[in-house]
């Protein structure tokens, strides 16, 4: 799972474009979005873009995608429970 | 001429005024919009999220509205740009995100940039402007349609401050001429004389 959190931490930061922050100043446990890492609608669908692209999942529930991208290590266990 | 402020980036280049007042380290068109951003502007992270030409417009307007004081209403701002290669960079990368079916991953994040006014858009979010703001797409700087165009909007009594200017980037190119525009100079300022300052710009930017 750890192995997990630090890949997908680069990989937000690549796919959202965070050139300005580091891997360190993620909290896997941080929320995404609002407070947290402050990321927008737009974000949002980069990442369910991201968990079908680098993970073959796809989203079928929108509903569900509040849950799943609450943090990297929601996403990180969205992933390990549902990748084939 | 000398009342209008204007600044002009091209060739690794920033020019304030006329005055060369930063040299690009690197050739890169990216890493020198990266500079200039880096360059004594305020932080503003959604900058990196922006596609090449909105980072272009964005930062040339960011050094152009530096120190620049006034006391106009958010309705009373607007923004005029003209642009020849309308959004090609991001409109390439779209294309080829969906040009295989079998790998078929368009990014929302590239799409929202697909239209050339999204350029206008960020800076009016930048800085509360709430007036008039429009991207037109011409062959090349067309100062006499962008005066009569800024004109008419002066006369309407409800625009009194205005940045114009023209904003265009491709794949090996990329320039910014953006000035600022108000109720007291405008009149002043005629169309000729504002092209062969952005010729003149445009030369001294080129063999700088």
């Amino acid at each position: 799972m750890d192995k997990l959190i630090q890949e997908l931490k680069e990989e937000i930061i690549e796919a959202l474009n965070l050139e300005d922050m580091e891997i360190d100043e993620i909290d896997e446990e941080q929320a995404l979005f609002g407070d947290g890492l402050g990321l927008d609608s737009i974000d949002a669908l980069e990442l369910i873009v991201l968990l079908e692209k680098n993970y073959g999942i796809k989203i079928e529930d929108p509903k569900q995608g509040k849950d799943i991208f609450y943090s990297v290590k929601s996403m990180a266990e969205y992933i390990t429970a549902h990748q084939k | 001429m000398s009342t209008l402020k204007h600044v002009y980036l091209s060739n690794s280049s920033l020019f304030v005024n006329n005055k060369l007042v930063l040299r690009g380290e690197n050739p890169i068109f990216a890493k020198f919009l990266k500079e200039v951003y880096l360059y004594n502007l305020s932080r503003y992270p959604k900058f990196y999220k922006m596609d090449a030409l909105s980072k272009l417009a964005f930062v040339a307007s960011e050094v152009l509205l530096k120190d620049y004081k006034h006391k106009h209403q958010a309705e009373e701002v607007g923004i005029i740009l003209q642009n020849k290669s309308s959004t090609i960079i991001v409109d390439k990368k779209h294309q080829a995100s969906i040009s295989n079916r079998e790998e078929y991953f368009p990014s929302p994040a590239n799409f929202v940039y697909t239209l050339p006014n999204v350029m206008t858009g960020e800076i009016c979010i930048r800085n509360g402007f709430k007036g008039e703001n429009a991207v037109f797409i011409v062959p090349g700087f067309d100062a006499a349609f962008l005066m009569n165009y800024l004109q008419i909007l002066f006369d309407n009594d409800k625009t009194k401050m205005m940045l114009g200017g023209f904003v265009d980037a491709g794949e090996d190119y990329y320039e910014a001429f953006m000035f600022i525009i108000d109720e007291q100079n405008y009149k002043e300022i005629q169309a000729d004389q504002l092209y062969n300052l952005y010729k003149e710009l445009k030369e001294n930017a080129e063999t700088s």
